[in-house]
């Protein structure tokens, strides 16, 4: 209780010190007068009274030190007084402050943006309960997880008891009429208990039950809105359930509605890896078949039963391998299934990234330290004469280092407080440069209370970093010989300084080195060969409701009607239409079978339908055969047209393969009857330019098996003229046969390329960027520490002109220095690149890691920068008058 | 931080007091005579000791203000007999019990002593 007494009255002391001191010399006052006027009642003169009282007092100065320790807190007071110390001696000398303060600002704004991305995307939870337990589960395809088919799906929920929930998931999209504008709006189409699998219970009304998953494709029974589709269109309105909206053309009613923290999951299939789904509006119920296993199209998500790991599911499904049919067939060790925790699962596919531009910017941040460190052993030099003095007064050692330390944090955490503010903007600016859809998560980026904590964290620990070699300098500081007039020969710190810019250069050229690579893999995926011709290539995207398109027929008609109007257009070369547009992110792979060869187990090709002329609309070559035309009806014999590497798969050229049947499925011949090969066309990259361009097997639409695949249509034109002209003709054309029907994506086939190449550009631009920051930071670097070591060398430099040496001799010998402190940093910097670009290899498009000609640029880059930079100040040194140089001591 | 010495002469050798007495001897000092200032309380001391102790009195303020800061003495503002502006201290109830067991703390090390030393034969 005491103690507490104490501490707070001493807290308080530090507020009134200057009145406690006044109030302290009238005491002291009051008992010297009162004891000298004892000593003058005894008989002493005033002046002898005098001294005597103070001989009784004691002294006075060593009494106020005592009373001063014990009525404030020494500590805190000594802080104080260092902080302000610091502050002043930043105001003295703003030059320094202010490169110090920029480059740390750049160094830790850099960090801090990076690791709310880290955090955001890679460390957070997911946001919903127990988000640990929850799985993915998927089939296994050649060692990659693909979708899962309905069968797989319903078995596995039947039979596996390590999960206490699973649910499986697809997206759709469907159009809402009657609730202000008609829209397409995208679905997630679930299974029952989807709710509950994740954990989160519809707000109003109910979650899909298996009842809801024997419906009809075509009639969905209920549907469940989001809480943002819920207050937007319908105002929150509290009566909500039991009414119907229109969905393509049909009513159906509502039966819940989604709490408002719901977060759709990522899809973790789209082509790039997994993808964040912000637009998800409603939840339509799953129709599912036992035994449906001729498509693979669902996700999985499974909630682990308490106490369960996933050791043991898996341990459970491998159990169960023998008993699951269809493509368990294919790994009897696991059932053919995948089960990783979701987190995981969804983080993995950006885990390198993010980690290597993380361990980017840490580098970044260690230039910035090396920099500071440097510019402080620079200005710590100048001080010595202060620290020396000091040193003589009295003071200790761990002062001083406590001082300069005190110093140094300061201005870390100046470079902090900066450096939070750029990574403000820098979060939004990364936001916005991240491709859309690309990176799962992006909602959960953003500066909170741990991004925070980090950037203190970060702020203390650089300062300490780059301010503890000349804090123990300063400590150090008790030759006398800087004391002494004169004295020039300051050879140790600049031993010291060449070696942090030997290392400034090697990380540099890590990271230029990197940027390197990046940048000329990026070029060279550009100039890949997708198959087709993107250039004047222009589709518009539509998605058929099954409410006025119930049938084969009627949406084969409409895309005859399409491409009929579209080819009458004036500006318009050709015109075709497909189901999976290529680069387009829709994937549809299936089985198949070849007559007279046995089936290749796990293995899938795609399955695209197509119109006439869509080959040539989209400049893929046809290679052997015709193509189709308007006597494919479905009336007639079956055809198929497939790709040249499907062809050199089976058979031994392309000649071969014309003539020959397949089929699309295992199913009995009046579901998938045989085809005839009439033609072979080009390969195309189906999923991007980084991919193997994968087998396909075209279909005319007319001859389309089933009703669902035509749902989704792109129909493509080629611009004769005036390619701008040809999205809104696409648009036209669709309204003149359909007026309802929303047009959705309209795109040039260049932009959806570029789109698809938008993370390798990503990962180039981001990283350059750096590079870019590291070479403005050596520049100020090497600029600060030639300038120093000029300045120091002042008087050699008079002594040498004014023995004849001429301007341009003394700035050779300075430019020659740098030039050999920068070529001995690159050779250190190779030897650390060499395995660091090693690191990249996943990110490298046909570039090998130490591709030299990237090495070479590298270093040249960085040493006519570091040459360049000392080039300059050189130079003004060199213009000094030998005289005034001379003097300069 | 320098130590309060008071130099004990006379029977005893010289040697440092701890802070520790001299609290209990401010103590009793004010609980006896009431309000004094500092002057008043070194004087008094010294009297008490009957010379055989000479403190050098400045070291008394320290000592007050850690009285102060725990609560056991209390301060105001009053004019000393020279008309000049000083303090006068007071002790609390919080110190009149502290003095108490301090005052009991040392008789009870006082008796264990005499008993050590009586003990031996």
């Amino acid at each position: 209780m005491t103690s507490v007494r104490v501490i707070l009255s001493r807290l308080l002391g530090l507020f009134r010190r200057g009145r406690s001191d006044a109030d302290l010399a009238d005491d002291i006052r009051a008992h010297l007068d009162l004891l000298a006027a004892d000593y003058r009642r005894r008989g002493l003169s005033a002046a002898d009274a005098e001294t005597a009282a103070r001989r009784d007092f004691g002294s006075v100065e060593g009494m106020k030190e005592a009373y001063r320790d014990r009525r404030g807190l020494p500590l805190v007071e000594a802080l104080l007084r260092d902080l302000q110390y610091g502050v002043r001696q930043m105001r003295r000398n703003p030059g320094f402050t202010a490169a110090a303060a920029a480059t740390l600002t750049l160094g830790i704004g850099a960090t801090t943006t990076m690791f709310s991305v880290v955090d955001g995307v890679l460390l957070r939870p997911l946001d919903y309960p127990a988000p640990e337990r929850l799985v993915m589960l998927s089939s296994r395809l050649r060692g990659s997880p693909v979708p899962v088919t309905p069968g797989d799906f319903l078995d596995w929920r039947a039979t596996n008891h390590a999960f206490e929930n699973m649910t499986a998931f697809t997206i759709g999209e469907t159009t809402l009429t009657g609730a202000g504008d008609p829209a397409g709006l995208l679905a997630g189409v679930v299974s029952a208990r989807f709710a509950e699998t994740l954990g989160m219970a519809p707000q109003l009304g109910r979650s899909f039950t298996i009842a809801d998953e024997k419906a009809d494709e075509e009639h969905p029974p209920a549907v469940i809105l989001t809480a943002h589709l819920w207050r937007e269109r319908f105002a929150a309105s509290p009566s909500i359930l039991g009414r119907t909206i229109t969905l393509d053309g049909r009513p159906v009613p509502i039966v819940g509605v989604m709490p408002d923290r719901f977060v759709f999951p990522q899809d973790l299939f789209s082509s790039g890896g997994a993808r964040a789904l912000p637009d998800v509006a409603l939840l339509l119920p799953l129709p599912l078949r036992p035994g449906d296993r001729g498509n693979a199209y669902l996700q999985v998500i499974g909630r682990l039963a308490p106490g369960v790991t996933v050791a043991q599911a898996r341990a459970e499904m491998s159990r169960l391998a023998p008993t699951l049919t269809g493509r368990a067939a294919i790994d009897r060790e696991t059932g053919g299934v995948v089960i990783v925790p979701l987190q995981q699962r969804i983080v993995e596919g950006v885990r390198p990234l993010l980690l290597t531009l993380f361990a980017a910017v840490l580098l970044l941040l260690v230039i910035a330290c090396v920099n500071v460190a440097n510019l402080l052993l620079a200005r710590g030099a100048a001080r010595e004469r202060e620290f020396t003095v000091r040193r003589a007064l009295g003071a200790g050692r761990g002062r001083l280092i406590q001082q300069y330390l005190t110093e140094s944090v300061l201005l870390g955490v100046l470079g902090g407080a900066g450096g939070l503010v750029v990574a403000v903007f820098g979060v939004r600016g990364v936001a916005a440069l991240i491709p859309r859809g690309r990176l799962p998560r992006v909602d959960a980026i953003h500066i909170d209370a741990r991004v925070l904590l980090f950037a203190v964290v970060v702020s203390v620990l650089t300062a300490l970093m780059f301010g503890l070699a000349p804090a123990c300098r300063a400590g150090r500081g008790g030759e006398a010989a800087p004391l002494k007039a004169g004295n020039t020969a300051a050879t140790s710190p600049r031993q010291r300084l060449g070696a942090l810019v030997i290392a400034e250069v090697a990380l540099a050229f890590v990271l230029v080195a990197s940027a390197g690579v990046l940048l000329r893999s990026f070029d060279r995926l550009t100039g890949v060969d997708p198959g087709f011709r993107a250039r004047d290539a222009v589709a518009g995207d539509v998605a058929l409701p099954e409410g006025s398109y119930p049938t084969l027929e009627s949406m084969q008609r409409f895309s005859t009607a399409v491409l009929s109007r579209l080819r009458r257009e004036p500006g318009i070369a050709a015109a075709g239409a497909v189901n999976l547009l290529p680069i387009g992110g829709n994937l549809l792979m299936g089985d198949f079978a070849v007559e007279g060869q046995r089936e290749a187990p796990g293995f899938s090709a795609f399955k695209p339908a197509v119109s006439p002329g869509y080959f040539t609309t989209m400049g893929v070559p046809i290679v052997m055969g015709r193509d189709f035309n308007d006597h494919d009806t479905h009336a007639a014999p079956l055809a198929m047209i497939v790709t040249t590497g499907f062809a050199h798969r089976f058979w031994s050229s392309t000649s071969d393969a014309v003539g020959k049947r397949v089929r699309l499925g295992f199913g009995p011949p009046e579901q998938d009857p045989w085809r005839t090969i009439v033609g072979v066309v080009g390969d195309v990259k189906q999923s991007g330019l980084g991919s193997e361009a994968m087998p396909a097997l075209y279909v005319p639409i007319a001859q389309a098996p089933r009703p669902f695949l035509l749902r989704d249509l792109s129909f493509v034109v080629r611009a004769g003229g005036d390619a701008r002209a040809a999205a809104p003709a696409i648009r036209d054309a669709i309204h003149q046969v359909d007026p309802l029907l929303p047009v959705g994506r309209l795109a040039a086939m260049s932009q959806l390329l570029a789109d698809s190449v938008s993370e390798p550009r990503f990962r180039a631009v981001l990283l350059a960027g750096f590079a870019g920051a590291a070479l403005g930071l050596i520049a100020i670097g090497i600029l600060g520490v030639v300038g120093y070591t000029v300045t120091r060398r002042t008087r050699e430099m008079g002594i040498r002109m004014a023995l004849g040496a001429r301007g341009t001799d003394v700035v050779g010998l300075v430019v020659k220095q740098s030039l050999l402190t920068s070529a001995v940093g690159v050779l250190a910097g190779v030897a650390l690149a060499m395995p660091a670009t090693r690191l990249l290899r996943r990110f490298l498009f046909e570039i090998s890691p130490d591709d030299p000609v990237t090495f070479c640029a590298a270093a040249a880059v960085l040493v006519l920068l570091a040459v360049a930079a000392s080039y300059v100040p050189a130079r003004r040194a060199a213009r000094v008058d030998p005289l005034i140089a001379l003097r300069a001591e | 931080m320098s130590r309060g010495s008071l130099l004990l002469t006379g029977n005893m050798t010289p040697a440092d007091v701890p802070y520790g007495t001299l609290d209990l001897m401010v103590l009793k000092t004010l609980e006896a005579m009431g309000p004094l200032h500092g002057y008043g309380i070194a004087r008094r001391i010294e009297q008490a000791a009957e010379g055989s102790l000479a403190l050098n009195q400045g070291t008394i303020y320290p000592a007050l203000l850690r009285l102060e800061q725990k609560g056991w003495i209390a301060s105001t503002w009053g004019a000393s007999e020279n008309n000049r502006r000083a303090r006068f201290y007071t002790i609390t109830r919080a110190g009149r019990r502290q003095l108490l067991r301090e005052a009991e703390s040392w008789a009870r090390t006082v008796a264990l002593v005499n008993r050590l030393l009586q003990g031996e034969p």
